[in-house]
């Protein structure tokens, strides 16, 4: 500490070196090299590594995009932006809950789904259809902390509230993918996560733990596998109505052994896209003042 | 003045917010170089956070923001504060699936986020420095060492830092300066360890 009597840092000087500005005083020499290793050198305007995957990621969402006729501007339903939903919106997509509840509760009637109860672990028995309805929706829990306002808020519990956009359904059909990718759940051992278009930490979460990822496959199985058109999700057992009505749908999702599609179309669905133009929520809010300087541009 | 950063803010924002506009109309040229402008910053931030699997992290991040751009709304800083963001989260669901771990970055990433082309001795030398530069900064509790992160490496804001983390700007000022502090601290007490090639 001797230190801060011969050369103090104050504040001032404390902004300057973050701000990459070299403090009048020599004193601080030593810190400006420092940050300026952390920095780095400028990048030389050449190929990065990770830049093709990137551009590849880019290009699908160029290319699905637009597709999305129902709301271009429509944030990826899987990501970031997604929070940010219209109250009209919400309404929408409760009715359509609603009334897929009705349906799908039929027989059981457990009305699970209503609560937003994610699966149970051990799940099997409840995984039926209701929490499967229900629970998948929470797994974006993660992302809306990516907003641009960032915190980590709703980190592992599935949010019963965000679950009822349709939007969510491409989540989970990527989450079903991922599924097949760890072996229903359970061998994280083969693809590496990125592979599997969900990290596994990701699916966890929206399970609600490593230990009900099985049930929540399971479930996920059942609330897309039979539904729609399982036909363009790969590895869906055959439709089978029946499994929605009873109360337990396999917890294990019979696939396991499929060969998950790394990416699966899903993603791009245009059907999800919620309209609503969510993205702005955080971007825009991020504080513009000073540019701080980036040697971004060039 | 500046160290590392070619750049006058001014260009640089105008710059960013232009390409920013291009990339989400679809074109493939602006969205690289938003990729090679924001991917080093990143890159270094994570490794701050995870150590070597910063580029696992870093490839999963640009992922969903090549993913999401299209749909994006905001303005280039805006973006930048919203790369970071997803770069932190996929950071911390690293911590939560496997543990948090220290940062050990010295001989393991060696940021290789440069050409493969123009590698010479002296850039090894380079990237080893700022390994062990963000090795260093990594030690600080956990506040601090983000604190500085975003701001000296990334290179944002107060205002923006502060979004990122989710803390009140005064909150990230204190931080980042008793993150300095420490590390003036610290650096006094070493033997000089990269005195840094500056960037330029």
């Amino acid at each position: 500490m001797s230190i801060f009597s011969r050369r103090r840092l104050g504040r001032r000087q404390s902004e300057q070196l973050l701000d990459g500005v070299r403090p009048a005083s020599p004193a601080f020499d030593d810190l400006v090299g420092l940050l300026a290793a952390a920095r780095g050198p400028q990048p030389a305007d050449a190929e990065l590594p990770g830049e093709q995957a990137a551009l590849a990621a880019f290009r699908r969402a160029v290319s699905t995009a637009p597709a999305a006729g129902v709301a271009p501007a429509g944030p990826h339903p899987l990501e970031e932006n997604s929070p940010v939903r219209t109250l009209a919106l919400r309404r929408l997509l409760a009715v359509k809950v609603l009334a897929a509840s009705v349906l799908t509760v039929g027989l059981g009637g457990v009305a699970m789904a209503a609560t937003g109860m994610p699966l149970v672990p051990g799940g099997d028995h409840h995984a039926a259809t209701p929490a499967a309805h229900a629970s998948p929706a929470g797994s974006p829990s993660d992302r809306p902390g990516t907003t641009p306002s960032g915190r980590e808020t709703r980190s592992g519990t599935p949010s019963a509230t965000r679950t009822r956009s349709t939007a969510h359904r491409a989540t989970h059909e990527k989450q079903l993918v991922a599924c097949w990718a760890y072996g229903a759940g359970r061998s994280k051992a083969t693809p590496s996560p990125v592979k599997a278009g969900v990290p596994f930490a990701d699916l966890a979460r929206a399970a609600g733990g490593k230990d009900r990822v099985a049930a929540y496959c399971a479930a996920l199985v059942a609330e897309l596998c039979t539904k729609a058109d399982p036909g363009h999700l790969p590895g869906c057992p055959k439709a089978d109505p029946t499994r929605r009505a009873q109360g337990s749908p396999s917890d294990r999702p019979t696939r396991s052994g499929t060969k998950p599609a790394t990416r699966p179309a899903a993603s791009g669905s245009p059907t999800d896209r919620p309209t609503a133009r969510p993205s702005r929520s955080a971007p825009d809010r991020s504080p513009t003042q000073h540019p701080s300087q980036t040697r971004t541009g060039r | 003045m500046r160290e590392g950063r070619p750049l006058t803010p001014d260009q640089t924002r105008d710059a960013l917010d232009d390409v920013l506009a291009r990339a989400r109309a679809g074109d493939e040229a602006a969205f690289v170089r938003l990729y090679r402008a924001l991917h080093p910053r990143v890159l270094r931030y994570a490794a701050s956070l995870v150590g070597a699997d910063a580029e696992d992290v870093a490839a999963e991040a640009w992922l969903h923001v090549a993913r999401d751009l299209p749909s994006f709304r905001g303005d280039g800083d805006g973006f930048r504060a919203w790369v970071t963001t997803i770069t932190r989260n996929r950071a911390l669901d690293h911590h939560r699936s496997r543990g948090r771990r220290p940062v050990v970055l010295d001989d393991v990433l060696t940021f290789t986020d440069r050409p493969s082309g123009d590698d010479t001795a002296a850039d090894a030398v380079e990237r080893l420095s700022t390994a062990r530069a963000i090795a260093l900064v990594a030690t600080l509790p956990r506040e601090q060492a983000e604190a500085v992160m975003l701001r000296a490496v990334v290179g944002l804001d107060v205002a923006a830092a502060a979004q990122v983390l989710g803390k009140q700007p005064g909150a990230v000022r204190v931080a980042a300066h008793r993150g300095l502090k420490r590390l003036a601290a610290e650096l006094s007490r070493r033997a000089d360890p990269s005195r840094g090639r500056a960037a330029l």
